[in-house]
């Protein structure tokens, strides 16, 4: 019989051995981060020794995407630039608001001085931001506008998502030169609201340039269902002079379906960039992936926790800050020059 | 004396392997943080835990029998999504109106649980097809009804159930210790509890002494879908909103849950009372690493993780049990 009982002890030392080596194992990579120390940033401004030992927690909704490491990463430079604690949060799902919630409630447990609050959802995330107005802690809001009027958000940074499927739309038309094209759009995640603002901006655009959209699906920011969506696609359809896509990684997994489909003067547009995006666009010289729009991350990252450090040391900020998306495609400066922008080797 | 020792001894070798892992997970994350044992913390646990507990009850009755039910995410969803377009249609939703859409949710529920039950408990097809095919369907009409997307933003009386509180205690906390209390009750002391474990042991067996086989699955499967219509409102309620993806992984995680509680997928061994720490574990996990602010492209890896640590460990001791009654079995011979 005692030996029912070491085994059991046994046991249970097995699991906290274990559980302590995976902790301290990779708690090295953790996603808290010590603030960098900030030799010349007294220099420049007097107040910065007040940010030692502030944090500022960063809710994102995702991490399995580049626009979300970068954005990230940005972030992360900056506050280190800066001298300030960042602590970055994100679900396991993937753009799950139950979780965002979750983890928001958690964070007021050892509540920072500001909150930077990504949301799945504009409305869903509403529970764990009236929390945090109860708390009085500010919440400064990015990439996808918290719309309720009740709850209290100091500032909003974002890309517009309509205007970036509405330039995006336009910049297709101009460029092709066709009038009454017919156009296919491939969206990304069903009842993500980026997406949808993406769409309907498309949606809007293509309408008044008397283009007309043949038909819309979903292609969960994948690049492999995005393959299978545009195969099937391009099979029912044989007419198509454009297809633009939510996102760049969507685009990419197309390219061999639009390729492989023989219909050669297909044109492909897509939200964001990425490098492979722009060395393809350069090796086939635009011929298939034909434009993007740059939906710049790293703006929205630094400029969240710049917001962050204002409002700390008192200063006021503005409402919203919002960036324009610049088109990029082929121009008279050339690949080279193009690449050298967006920083590809 | 002795023999009291041996009583006490035989009952803790009884608890559920799952509960030393839970004890050990919390010493080890509240000696690295002290703020996971303050009760905000161990609330926040609980309440992240209650919705999955409820849909764990359906998927227990069902792995208990034998079977599965992946459809619970789907039904959730789909019962939550008729819910949230019941609500829409009023301004400003009274409780009378709430209470509706709960109705609303469980038939929605029910009716899936109901489809579900009548091929697998009456005509006796896959449960595993079926139970997958009504998945893709009620995710597929979640998406249908609502175009794809997200409908959010609902008042406190919508909300009261899920984020609400009643003095110092969650609503949600209340509702998942009744329901869970009631069906942890009717699987150890009624005849249907008695006869899932007959039907999990051995459906011919269970056949054979009298029991209506068929109508026993019938019920799991439809108190399954009605559980899942309650979680997919509650879950309406906590999270302010209802997308078409809201309740994706719920199935999964139910059968974690269930299977981590020493519920096993033969059948006929386990119950409710370890899955409640099976959903508990799950949740401890989660909320430690991010409490101790480890990274989070590690979590998912590190809840995988830990787990499997405790089905291994589970595993082996079955393992090591059996062995050494073999052993005992040929001495006395």
């Amino acid at each position: 019989m005692r030996k029912a009982v070491k085994k059991r002890v046994r046991g249970v030392l097995l699991v906290m051995a274990m559980l302590a080596s995976m902790l301290y194992g990779c708690g090295s990579s953790g996603g808290k981060t010590e603030p960098a120390p900030a030799p010349e940033a007294p220099a420049e401004s007097p107040e910065a020794g007040d940010l030692s030992g502030k944090r500022v927690v960063l809710l994102v909704k995702q991490m399995a995407n580049d626009f979300w490491v970068e954005l990230v990463d940005a972030a992360q430079k900056t506050a280190d630039e800066k001298g300030i604690e960042l602590e970055v949060l994100c679900p396991l799902t993937a753009d799950s608001n139950e979780e965002q919630i979750s983890l928001l409630e958690q964070a007021l447990l050892d509540p920072p001085e500001v909150f930077i609050v990504v949301p799945a959802d504009q409305e869903g995330i509403i529970p764990a931001i009236e929390k945090i107005n109860d708390a009085g802690i500010p919440i400064i809001n990015l990439d996808t506008p918290i719309t309720s009027e009740e709850t209290d958000i100091l500032t909003f940074v974002g890309s517009n998502n309509y205007d970036l499927g509405y330039d995006l739309a336009k910049a297709a038309v101009e460029k092709t030169g066709i009038k009454e094209g017919k156009v296919l759009i491939v969206e990304g995640k069903t009842g993500a609201a980026s997406s949808q603002q993406r769409t309907a901006g498309a949606e809007a655009a293509y309408a008044e340039l008397g283009w007309e959209v043949l038909d819309k699906q979903p292609g969960n920011w994948s690049r492999d269902e995005s393959y299978n969506v545009v195969q099937n696609l391009l099979q029912k359809y044989n007419d198509v002079d454009v297809i633009q896509f939510n996102s760049v990684s969507m685009a990419l997994g197309a390219y061999e379906a639009v390729t492989k489909s023989g219909q050669t003067d297909i044109r492909c547009v897509a939200v964001d960039k990425n490098a492979e995006a722009l060395q393809l666009m350069k090796d086939t010289d635009a011929a298939t992936l034909f434009c993007l729009i740059d939906n710049p991350p790293d703006f929205i990252g630094s400029k969240g926790v710049e917001l962050a450090v204002a409002s700390i040391q008192g200063e006021t900020v503005e409402a919203e800050y919002t960036s324009s998306g610049d088109i990029i495609a082929p121009d008279e400066e050339g690949w080279d020059a193009l690449l050298s922008k967006y920083k590809v080797q | 004396m002795n023999s009291q020792r041996n009583g006490l001894v035989k009952k803790m070798a009884r608890i559920p392997m799952i509960f030393w892992g839970i004890l050990a997970a919390s010493i080890l994350f509240g000696s690295l943080q002290d703020k996971f044992f303050l009760w905000m913390n161990v609330e926040n646990i609980l309440r992240n835990t209650a919705i999955l507990l409820i849909v764990s009850i359906g998927m227990t009755m069902a792995i208990l029998s034998g079977k599965i039910d992946l459809s619970v995410g789907g039904t959730m969803t789909f019962a939550g999504m008729a819910s949230a377009v019941f609500l829409k249609q009023f301004a400003d939703p009274a409780a009378s109106h709430v209470a509706a859409a709960l109705l609303l949710a469980v038939v929605a529920g029910a009716a899936v649980g109901a489809v579900n039950g009548y091929f697998i408990g009456v005509k006796k097809y896959d449960n595993w097809l079926i139970s997958f095919a009504t998945m893709s369907i009620t995710f597929g009409l979640a998406q249908v009804v609502t175009g794809g997307n997200i409908i959010s933003g609902f008042n406190k009386s919508v909300r009261f159930l899920g984020d609400g509180k009643i003095g110092a205690v969650s609503v949600l906390l209340i509702v998942a210790a009744v329901l869970v209390g009631v069906m942890w009750y009717a699987l150890r002391n009624t005849r249907f509890g008695m006869h899932i474990y007959a039907v999990g042991d051995s459906e011919q067996c269970a056949e054979l002494s009298g029991v209506w086989v068929g109508k026993v699955n019938f019920q799991i499967y439809l108190l399954s879908g009605i559980f899942a219509g309650i979680s997919g409102f509650l879950l309406l309620s906590k999270t302010n909103s209802m997308g078409p993806i809201a309740a994706e992984g719920y199935e999964f995680n139910a059968i974690a849950a269930t299977i981590v509680g020493g519920t096993s997928f033969d059948g006929g061994k386990g119950g409710l009372g370890g899955t409640i720490f099976g959903a508990l574990f799950i949740a401890v996990v989660k909320n430690g690493l991010q409490l101790i602010g480890f990274s989070v492209y590690l979590q998912q890896t590190c809840v995988g993780v830990c787990i499997l640590a405790i089905i291994l460990i589970d595993v082996l001791g079955s393992h090591v049990k059996r062995k050494k009654r073999m052993r005992r079995q040929y001495k006395d011979a």
